[in-house]
């Protein structure tokens, strides 16, 4: 079923250049946009505004909040930086010795963890603002997410490193991706029991943690973000995932312009909605999961022919039905 | 690591150790290969690396030979043998696929170079001769010829070999040069054969000589005392002679339209690339042409060969169901049950142009993606990474060109400089290090006049004469200066007549000094 733009709102000053991240705070009022022109912006969701703006040295690839109140961010200035909201004051915390692409944080353990091209994740204590630990990954990592004491790295290469964050001596598993190409994002499931992750080829899997022989074949991949036309099929990168806490559904956004839902049990897909003007760079659903925020903005991950228009990146909440994201066998 | 390993690992580099060098290796290369562990080596080399897989990245566009770069700089520093073979491979590949490559590295040396690497390692040697030669590339060079008869000699095929060099000839007739080189090789194979140590494979001549008594029975008897033309009629009677053999044709490589001949000269390749150099010598070749052979080769054009063997095919998303319809993945990975153990997936295919080249040729699907961009070096890259290398690539250009206009100044802004500096009284030509500084080393007493205009760093010491002499002049030319304005007003007068002067004082006050 297709959805309209009737439940959705655009936030005004919306990034200037590419949306990397986006991320709801606990309330799921405020949202957090880290963004390829070097600035975190904060925009209040309700009313669709921008609250505030810190400026980065360079162009910021993944940001996090640590609470209502703080947040942290990392990107090519390579440098994981702590923002006092409330106080506008920015704390540098650590470094990597490359650009940082991804952050994410355990609530199990209360620490943020960055992985960094340099091939390495590194966990860092918010209370005493320092380093805990590095490992190295053996690859550039590309995309991280943590579920309970899991936490899974895509590297380059297609190699996914799974962790236990109770034990950082030992990588607990290594595999090769299900999916043919290039990883480009993972997102744990909120029950613990599995991550998806999504290619650069139209592509996402379905994975479980669980290496009994009965859970392993239950993993899958399908096919997503492909357009027909004349024919030829115009295949685009996943570019972002999100998971609905609540129904453990999850949202896929792709280079197509496209958000899809899908119910990853019952292998179905629950809704697509219109297409947005540019690539999905960003998802984000709020905590309680009545709100989808959508970022749309151009990746330069294909040349532009010509004079082609490119879209301004720009910004969505987007109000969740029950019918768009509630698996179908909850429903009846 | 053990005493032992140590101790072999020492003994490896030592110079008494003759059998590496044996083997034709350098005692350079021996040197880097020791230090390969040590982790300021590796530093360094990532480093390196890095900067060249960017550099290909962006300009191996403008300038293909960076490829050729690249490689050479691998070969001394990338000990990974397979790498490089991929590298050698992309290499070849990103340089013929070029814009205009024919023209600007039809006859590079560079590229011939890298070639010949190619087709020495390769076991498919045939194929790739056969495509660089069907798109005219290094045809006009002699050691083409050479090498790819070379090559059959080697594996006993000199009737192959003398049909390759009969071609080459056609082609460098025009070049003396080129063509001296190839005869005089030919003849030397010719000594080869004559003594021996060269000969066609006893397997082919067994056939021919079969064949050739099927011929004799069917065709009508030739008049005796015929002359044989070699070039005219390669199938005919010679009596000692070899024959071609249409099974060993590499027929696969051939036009309908054009004739057979024993070394694959013949025919056209469709595809716009090098084909992969893929089966490596130690390697088994089990790429058979069992499914030509079934159907006949009447219907096929034109051949691509079979995908490289390093790709494993063990597909999990081999299912193409339709958009959004979920398949299921295989259960391959789970044995082992109990332990954690790493699950395999698809390697994935390095010959990624040939793999784009198959997809493309199904005309069926679309990269809406960089996908060239990503995979080109030895590295796959993110979206996000090539962007980040284009931001810090502007950036230093940025600061480059900043720095650059700071040290620049406009006429204007060097006058109100040099004034501002006059007025404080702390001009100093020698701390300066403008236009200035040159002329004031130049200079002669001869052109001394002529500094008037400008700035004079420092008068030198002339004689008193001279000095007498240059006055009267400045005084002159203040008058004449007043002559030429006879009926100007005032106002229009003073500013003449003011330069003037403040010009002379200048001069005065230099003199005086």
């Amino acid at each position: 079923m297709s959805y309209g733009q009737d439940t959705e709102t655009r936030l005004s000053d919306a990034p200037t250049d590419s949306i990397s991240s986006l991320q709801f705070d606990s309330s799921g009022r405020k949202l957090l946009c880290a963004a390829w022109d070097s600035k975190l912006r904060i925009y209040d969701a309700q009313a669709g505004i921008l609250e505030c703006d810190f400026k980065s040295q360079a162009p910021l690839l993944d940001a996090l909040y640590e609470d209502d109140n703080h947040a942290w961010a990392g990107g090519l200035a390579r440098k994981v930086t702590r923002y006092n909201i409330e106080r506008n004051i920015e704390d540098n915390i650590g470094t990597h010795e490359e650009a940082i692409s991804c952050m994410v944080r355990s609530q199990e353990k209360g620490c943020v963890i960055s992985g960094s091209w340099d091939q390495e994740i590194t966990l860092w204590d918010p209370r005493t603002r320092s380093r805990i630990v590095s490992r190295p990954q053996n690859e550039r990592v590309y995309s991280i997410d943590t579920v309970g004491n899991q936490l899974v790295v895509g590297t380059a290469q297609r190699r996914i490193l799974i962790w236990d964050l109770r034990n950082l001596d030992i990588c607990e598993q290594k595999r090769d991706s299900n999916l043919k190409y290039q990883t480009r994002v993972i997102k744990c499931f909120p029950n613990g029991i599995g991550f998806v992750m999504g290619s650069i080829e139209g592509r996402v899997a379905v994975e479980y943690f669980d290496v009994d022989a009965e859970v392993q074949r239950k993993r899958y991949a399908f096919k997503c973000h492909r357009q027909k036309n004349e024919d030829i099929e115009e295949i685009y990168p996943v570019n972002a995932l999100a998971f609905h806490q609540k129904y453990q559904t999850f949202a896929s956004g792709g280079s197509d312009g496209f958000v899809s839902t899908w119910d990853g049990f019952n292998k179905k897909r629950l809704a697509i909605y219109r297409r947005y003007p540019t690539s999905i760079s960003a998802l984000a659903f709020s905590p309680n999961g009545d709100q989808l925020a959508i970022g749309s903005s151009f990746l330069d991950e294909i040349d532009v022919q010509g004079d082609r228009y490119i879209p301004e990146p720009q910004l969505f909440v987007r109000q969740m039905l029950d019918a768009e994201i509630k698996p179908k066998s909850l429903s009846t | 690591m053990s005493e032992t390993e140590k101790k072999e690992d020492d003994w490896f580099g030592q110079k008494e150790n003759i059998q590496p060098r044996r083997k034709g290796q350098s005692s350079d290369y021996l040197a880097r290969l020791a230090k390969q562990n040590d982790p300021e080596f590796q530093a360094r080399v990532k480093k390196e690396q890095d900067e060249w897989e960017n550099r290909v990245r962006y300009e191996a566009q403008e300038n293909p030979m960076i490829w050729h770069e690249y490689f050479t700089w691998a070969n001394q520093n990338v000990f990974d043998s397979y790498q490089l073979k991929i590298l050698q491979h992309k290499a070849l590949n990103g340089i013929i696929r070029s814009e205009n490559s024919l023209e600007r590295f039809g006859k590079n040396e560079k590229v011939f170079e890298l070639f010949t690497r190619a087709v020495d390692e390769a076991k498919n040697w045939q194929e790739i001769m056969s495509f660089v030669r069907s798109k005219k590339f290094f045809v006009n060079m002699a050691k083409f010829w050479t090498i790819w008869a070379g090559r059959h000699e080697i594996e006993e095929g000199v009737r192959e070999a003398d049909e390759i060099l009969t071609e080459g000839e056609k082609y460098l007739a025009a070049k003396k040069e080129e063509l001296a080189e190839l005869r005089k090789w030919r003849s030397n194979m010719d000594i080869r054969i004559a003594l021996g140590r060269s000969r066609q494979r006893a397997s082919d001549l067994e056939s021919d000589n079969s064949e050739r008594q099927r011929n004799r029975s069917t065709r009508p008897a030739r008049k005796f005392g015929t002359m044989i033309k070699r070039d005219d009629d390669p199938q005919g009677d010679r009596p000692g002679g070899v024959k071609s053999n249409a099974k060993r044709t590499i027929s696969i490589f051939k036009d309908k339209t054009e004739p057979t001949t024993v070394a694959g000269l013949e025919g056209d390749w469709n595809r716009q690339k090098v084909p992969p150099n893929i089966k490596i010598k130690g390697k088994e070749n089990k790429t058979k042409a069992e499914k030509w052979n079934k159907g006949g080769l009447k219907d096929i054009e034109a051949h691509v060969p079979k995908a490289s063997k390093l790709i494993i095919p063990i597909d999990d998303e081999s299912d193409d169901s339709d958009d959004g319809k979920i398949t299921k993945g295989s259960s391959k990975s789970t044995k082992g049950q109990g332990q954690l153990k790493e699950i395999k997936g698809k390697k994935l295919d390095q010959f990624w142009s040939f793999d784009e080249e198959k997809e493309k040729e199904n005309g069926k699907q679309k990269f809406m993606y960089r996908k060239n961009e990503i995979n080109m070096g030895l590295k796959e890259v993110s979206f996000e990474e090539l962007r980040a290398f284009k931001y810090s690539r502007s950036i230093e250009k940025a600061a480059a060109k900043e720095k650059a206009l700071e040290n620049i100044r406009t006429p204007v802004q060097r006058k109100l400089d040099e004034d501002e500096m006059l007025k404080r009284g702390q001009f100093s030509p020698d701390a300066e290090a403008h236009d200035f500084s040159p002329v004031k080393l130049q200079f002669a007493e001869s052109n001394l006049d002529e500094l008037g205009c400008g700035l004079i760093p420092k008068t030198p010491e002339i004689e008193a004469r001279d000095r007498k002499l240059s006055r009267i002049s400045e005084e002159a030319s203040v008058d004449l200066e007043l002559e030429k304005l006879p009926d100007a007003e005032e106002k229009l007068r003073e500013p003449v007549v003011k330069k003037s002067k403040k010009k002379l004082a200048f001069k005065i006050f230099c003199d005086d000094q």
